[in-house]
């Protein structure tokens, strides 16, 4: 369970949370937004790794400033840019993880064996991880995560850079994880793969909350078509959302037609106000 | 120290230091060429004299090497990788981090402080009482250079301060100080700023304990032990561990 009430982040001259409040208890809740929304300042505050400057975050009902200790206990958090030490092996990594989340070395090297295999690291968890692909590199840090027993999980951005078939492999192991997980990204196919509930950010502040069809609910019966209207500015591209019936009628017209998709809510809620 | 504890800094160290070992031979190398170099100087110009200077300078060097060149390891462990990140969003606290790194360290140290003592041996300098100085020594200098390691890296943000700056404290710390020379040519006017630096009461010890220097071991004791806790509770207190 997540919640967040009036949660505010502030550096010197910046505010990156202005006030975000929202709970949730999904089980893969997703948190979408352009880079610079406050996605991963959010999932640091949350799992504890940044200190909020006001406000109240709660997992599982733990205080994160007042039980830090508490949430650190229960929860497993994969940072963004994580990437593996490229002289230590996957297993390395994943055994060092799980004592440092109080497993014995015996719980660890099966743990992490058993989530090597599942994650399809097998056959590379000995060699040195600058010898091993991207994506492999990515699934040291997934396997982490599914060894770790945690209660609750924090993925940022966890598929970020992969190809689409490890995206898919990323997507399962998700999908079977035991504990609440809260991700961060950018791709909407994901969260909508994923999870019921989304959590849309921009420029620091919670400016929808949902399911992906209550989140797109505004624009039910229409179509979006590109180069037409005066509707938002992408770029050099205007897009406006039209009823299919009146889409039809500029077939032919040289206009780029295309059904709703959960990328839309980028349009409708985040670059309006730009 | 809980069981728990223990077994997180025997894991990194493993992670960190027996990793880099098995499979980095060329940094074992790296980190020894610079020692190795000057004591074949030193062997060269004093026509073996100063030998025994150079086998206890070359041994010291080695580890306060390793320790202040971690600034740059820890730097990118905190900021490019995120491994520190990681281990925050867990109940492991900076002091276990601290030392599962400093002992990571140290085994990584293993082949130079090896050589060094088998050099040691050759030239017949090693008893059962100086040997006891000289690995409680090389241990105070480990925990308190790479507490200052830590403190440092902690506090840059970005790594490509790092190197740097581990290459320049790398060098003022091991090549100023009395290591490779007779603490006897310096006057107590030098030697006293030069005992910020945790080398020189190292290698003070040691001269006095091998008897490569006249004077008395105590103060440099003393002073070797005073900065192992303050830079230690420096780097536990201040450094950066969560962010705010």
């Amino acid at each position: 369970m997540i919640e967040v009430r009036d949660l505010r982040k502030s550096y010197d001259d910046f505010e990156a949370l202005k006030g975000l409040t929202f709970s949730s208890n999904a089980p893969v809740l997703t948190i979408v937004g352009r880079n610079g929304a406050g996605k991963t300042t959010l999932m640091r505050v949350l799992s504890t790794q940044l200190s909020p400057t006001s406000g109240l975050a709660l997992v599982n009902g733990f205080d994160v400033v007042k039980e830090a200790n508490k949430v650190r206990a229960i929860v497993c958090s994969i940072p963004q840019e994580a990437k593996p030490a490229g002289m230590a092996s996957p297993l390395e990594h994943v055994v060092m993880y799980l004592t440092a989340r109080g497993m014995s070395f015996k719980e660890s090297f099966q743990s992490a064996r058993a989530s090597l295999k599942e994650v399809g690291l097998w056959e590379f968890k000995d060699k040195p991880c600058d010898e091993l692909s991207g994506g492999m590199k990515r699934k040291v840090f997934v396997a982490m995560a599914l060894a770790s027993n945690a209660d609750v999980v924090f993925l940022d951005e966890p598929t970020t850079g992969l190809d689409p078939l490890s995206r898919m492999e990323v997507w399962s192991v998700v999908k079977n994880l035991k504990a609440q997980v809260v991700l961060t990204t950018h791709y909407m196919e994901e969260a909508e793969e994923l999870s019921k509930e989304i959590v849309l950010m921009h420029q620091g502040r919670v400016v929808a909350t949902g399911t992906s069809s209550t989140l797109l609910k505004p624009l039910e019966g229409k179509v979006r078509v590109e180069g037409f209207g005066d509707g938002y500015r992408v770029g050099r591209t205007t897009i406006s959302y039209l009823d299919r019936e009146k889409a039809k009628q500029l077939v032919g017209d040289g206009y780029v037609i295309k059904p709703i998709s959960l990328d839309d809510l980028f349009v409708l809620y985040g670059l309006q106000e730009n | 120290m809980g069981y728990r504890r223990t077994r997180f800094i025997a894991s990194l160290a493993w992670f960190y230091g027996y990793s880099a070992l098995k499979r980095g031979p060329v940094y074992v190398l790296s980190y020894m060429v610079s020692p190795l170099s000057l004591l074949f100087l030193i062997y060269v110009i004093s026509k073996g004299a100063l030998i025994q200077y150079a086998v206890l300078g070359g041994l010291l060097a080695t580890i306060v090497g390793n320790s202040l060149t971690s600034i740059g390891d820890f730097a990118f462990l905190r900021l490019e990788i995120k491994l520190q990140d990681l281990v925050v969003a867990t109940q492991v606290n900076s002091l276990d981090y601290l030392l599962g790194l400093t002992l990571g360290n140290l085994i990584f140290s293993v082949p130079g402080v090896a050589t060094y003592v088998a050099l040691g041996e050759v030239y017949h300098m090693f008893t059962l009482l100086n040997s006891l100085w000289t690995l409680f020594s090389i241990l105070l200098i480990m925990i308190s250079s790479s507490s200052l390691s830590f403190l440092i890296a902690s506090l840059l943000k970005h790594v490509r301060y790092a190197w740097g700056l581990a290459g320049f404290l790398s060098v003022a710390f091991t090549i100023i100080p009395p290591l490779y020379y007779p603490a006897s040519v310096l006057s107590p006017s030098l030697i006293y700023p030069l005992m910020l630096a945790p080398s020189t009461p190292a290698a003070l010890i040691l001269q006095s304990q091998f008897g490569l220097w006249n004077g008395s071991y105590i103060t440099p004791l003393v002073v070797l032990v005073v900065e192992t806790l303050v830079y230690s509770a420096l780097a536990i207190k201040f450094s950066r561990w969560r962010e705010s």
